[in-house]
């Protein structure tokens, strides 16, 4: 990297005149420097006196302003939504509270069906539904017809009653309740138990992912559990997720592309050279890395932990203070971090997929029309007529 | 004709029909988009009075800002006025938090900051520079108050109440994520060092070059500082640049974040040396404040492509000596800037937006690749038709 090196550009001082008398080299400096000295002071510091206050007043005075603007405007978006939500039926199922035009949508009876699940999973945490009511707004299934804008969820009128139902499941989100929950999840919570093909995704991951973590997981080490789940602290994931293979294998999967065109191009060689150190380094300056295991794998731990909790696990789980994930989901379940991430290992290696068998038939069958179209193509006549 | 003749007519042409129906107006969307699509909510633009509170916020955080940095400054004046009376070199450096950091990540961001104002061949300087320093762990709860502090590096600039001390705000932001900081004996990183140099950005330029001439002065604050937010000598990779901005020409991306750009950017990028010029000497905002933000607005693009690195790229070909009689003239910015580049403004400039992005062509052209892909797809049809011919001849 080159480096400048600057001239004081000030002008010099004329030579010749008055000649003051002799002092030391660096107390004439001092006593040349000092009446410039107080100046630059008195200018800088007379005016910073009185400007604190006054900034802090115009802040005031705008966030006075902002207040009151916001004000308008939420009584603004109120009225708006209020014009949206006119005409509308009142459909309460549970706490569950739905505003929706009039339409063929069958939504009673999907809340109906919808709300007893809803119910098992969140518990008495479930009744916070009652303050949020769903703006849903039944549209015509004719293509000609234009969406109207606004807040409502838009769904079909002639939906039938069981997609509407998972629907309205997949929609009853309290994990906004708990910023720190939405974030380590990185999606919604979907107060759903029958997650047997979320265990089996989550099985084929644990078998799969390229991440020591994931892989000593599968062996049974709980720590390495906690690790590929994200349960603990995460202080350096590019180590506590991957091996140096690994590592190499991201660096240059992944990210070579990104790195390379972000002036990392040298680490990015040293990384494939076989330097774990570089590996390291370009990962951990990415900050966020793609986790072994994803949202599936979180959202099936927290479905254990509120099977294992019962009930009210949701709710325990919402007072609990604030701390590593893990720790939180096991009190709000009663039992230790260690028996749930054993509980739920259990449940995904329950759900090992079925192995693929192709049967002897199947075989034979697959050869038979090979020769099918084999023949076919050979007896084809062509057009020339000689 | 025969039978199976008229199959073969008949089959393409109803395909073509059915696709039709689906796909042509009335319908405003193909028939399976717009069932994917109707599940999701639709969006109204904002009211004018939301439109008031978001301008009141970006007002407000400005001025929070500018308080901020103040206190700060006052919290720094006795170092500020020390270093500056014993002619001391490098930046005064205040840590906003957390308290949690330890001494000796604090140690390593005071070092790593002294290398950079000596890589940056800052000695002692006319206007003393402060650098608050603000490591994030982790993410600020939302609050009722619009005011949060920038999440990118910003200044405060010497204005007339305060000509000799310019305040750099350094964020390092990890958001819950890992980083060099929170280890408790953190290693010097290249992204750290890095970071904490640009964090020099513009109180890099008032530091070596001290303030800028009248006219220079004007047109820099009107355009919010926007050419001088990253200091020089970083020789960052054009591409570097190009995938910042989204403007890798091999994305599929890339035209629609072309287009974002303003037209005379667009010209600019065109390589019209003309468009260049006035893109680049044009005057900005009326709306002139001391505090320049590098904070970046997606759906608000730079006036031109890689606009952050222009006069950092400048210094880098002219030399700082050229560059600071640039910097310090009272003539026109149009007539110092060519002085300063010895060549018209809009050749440098345009010949420093190749680098950044390849020309690109405007206009109704091809490209030629889908010329020769076009003209041997012809050549291929009429070859078959001729073979076809030749095998149904009848003899």
């Amino acid at each position: 990297m080159s480096e400048h090196v600057f001239q004081d550009a000030s002008p010099q001082a004329p030579s010749g005149g008055f000649e003051p008398p002799k002092t030391s080299r660096r107390s004439r400096r001092l006593l040349n420097s000092l009446p410039a000295a107080l100046a630059a002071v008195l200018v800088a510091v007379a005016p910073l006196a009185g400007q604190i206050p006054a900034l802090r007043a115009r802040a005031d005075s705008l966030l006075m302003q902002w207040r009151e603007a916001q004000q308008f405007a939420d009584l603004q978006d109120s009225l708006r939504l209020g014009r949206e939500r006119g005409g509308r039926d009142t459909i309460r199922v549970g706490a569950l509270v739905f505003l929706v035009n009039r339409s063929p949508l069958p939504l009673r009876e999907a809340a109906a069906t919808a709300w007893p699940q809803i119910e098992r999973f969140y518990g008495p945490a479930a009744q916070a539904f009652a303050q949020r009511p769903f703006l849903i707004q039944a549209v015509d299934p004719d293509t000609n017809e234009d969406v109207p804008p606004g807040r409502a969820i838009k769904i079909l009128w002639n939906t039938e009653v069981a997609p509407l139902a998972r629907a309205l499941v997949a929609m009853a989100d309290l994990g906004p309740l708990d910023p720190a929950l939405h974030d380590w999840l990185g999606g919604v919570v979907v107060p759903r138990f029958d997650s047997g093909p979320g265990h089996a995704a989550v099985y084929i991951q644990l078998v799969t992912a390229p991440s020591q973590a994931a892989q000593r997981c599968y062996r049974g080490d709980r720590a390495a559990c906690r690790d590929a789940l994200s349960l603990s602290a995460m202080t350096d994931p590019a180590s506590q997720w991957y091996g140096p293979a690994e590592r190499r294998a991201l660096v240059l999967t992944q990210y070579g592309d990104f790195l390379r065109r972000t002036s990392h191009g040298l680490a990015v060689r040293s990384c494939e050279q076989g330097s774990d150190e570089s590996c390291l380094e370009l990962l951990r300056s990415l900050g966020t890395l793609i986790p072994p295991l994803d949202y599936q794998a979180r959202l099936t731990f927290l479905e254990t932990a509120v099977r294992v909790g019962g009930a009210e696990t949701f709710q325990r789980f919402l007072a609990a203070p604030a701390g590593p994930m893990g720790g939180r989901l096991a009190a709000a379940a009663r039992v230790s971090e260690d028996s749930l991430i054993a509980q739920w290992r259990t449940d995904v290696l329950a759900a090992r997929p079925t192995p693929v068998s192709l049967p002897v038939l199947g075989a034979w069958v697959a050869l038979g029309w090979i020769v099918v179209f084999g023949t076919c193509g050979l007896r084809s006549s062509r057009w020339r007529v000689s | 004709m025969a039978r199976q003749l008229r199959w073969w007519i008949a089959a393409p042409l109803g395909a073509c029909l059915a696709i039709a129906i689906a796909y042509l107006p009335p319908r405003p969307m193909p028939l399976l988009g717009q069932r994917f699509f109707r599940v999701f909510q639709t969006f109204e633009p904002p009211t004018p009075y939301r439109l008031r509170v978001q301008e009141l916020a970006q007002r407000y955080r400005i001025t929070s800002f500018e308080l901020t940095m103040r206190e700060y400054g006052e919290a720094m004046r006795t170092e500020l006025d020390r270093r500056r009376a014993l002619e001391l070199p490098g930046p005064t450096m205040y840590f906003a938090g957390p308290d949690s950091l330890s001494d000796s990540a604090r140690s390593l961001v005071r070092a790593l900051l002294g290398t950079a104002w000596s890589q940056l061949g800052l000695g002692a300087s006319k206007i003393s520079v402060g650098v608050v320093v603000r490591v994030v762990f982790d993410r600020p709860p939302g609050g009722e108050s619009p005011a949060h502090m920038p999440a990118a590096d910003a200044f405060l600039l010497p204005d007339s109440t305060n000509r000799a001390t310019c305040l750099a705000y350094v964020p390092i932001i990890y958001w819950g994520r890992a980083g060099v900081l929170r280890q408790i004996h953190p290693a010097p990183s290249k992204e750290l060092a890095e970071l904490l140099r640009n964090g020099l950005g513009t109180c890099a330029y008032f530091a070596a070059f001290g303030a800028p001439g009248h006219d220079i002065g004007r047109w820099l604050e009107s355009r919010h500082y926007e050419f001088a937010l990253d200091p020089w000598g970083l020789r960052v990779p054009p591409e570097s640049t190009r995938a910042g901005s989204l403007l890798d020409e091999d994305k599929p991306w890339f035209w629609s974040f072309v287009y974002r750009y303003q037209p005379g950017a667009v010209e600019c990028m065109a390589g019209r040396a003309d468009a260049c010029r006035r893109t680049a000497v044009a005057g900005g905002s009326r709306d002139l404040v001391p505090v320049v933000s590098a904070e970046r607005q997606w759906w608000k693009p730079p006036s031109l492509a890689g606009a952050d690195r222009y006069l950092a790229d400048l210094v880098d070909d002219i030399g700082p000596e050229r560059f600071g009689r640039f910097w310090n003239s009272e003539l026109p910015v149009d007539t110092a800037l060519a002085t300063a580049m010895r060549m018209p403004v809009g050749e440098w400039t345009r010949r420093w937006q190749a680098t950044i992005v390849p020309p690109i062509r405007l206009g109704p052209v091809a490209p030629p690749s889908a010329l020769v892909l076009a003209t041997l797809l012809g050549v291929a049809a009429v070859v078959l038709v001729m073979l076809t011919a030749t095998r149904r001849q009848v003899r």
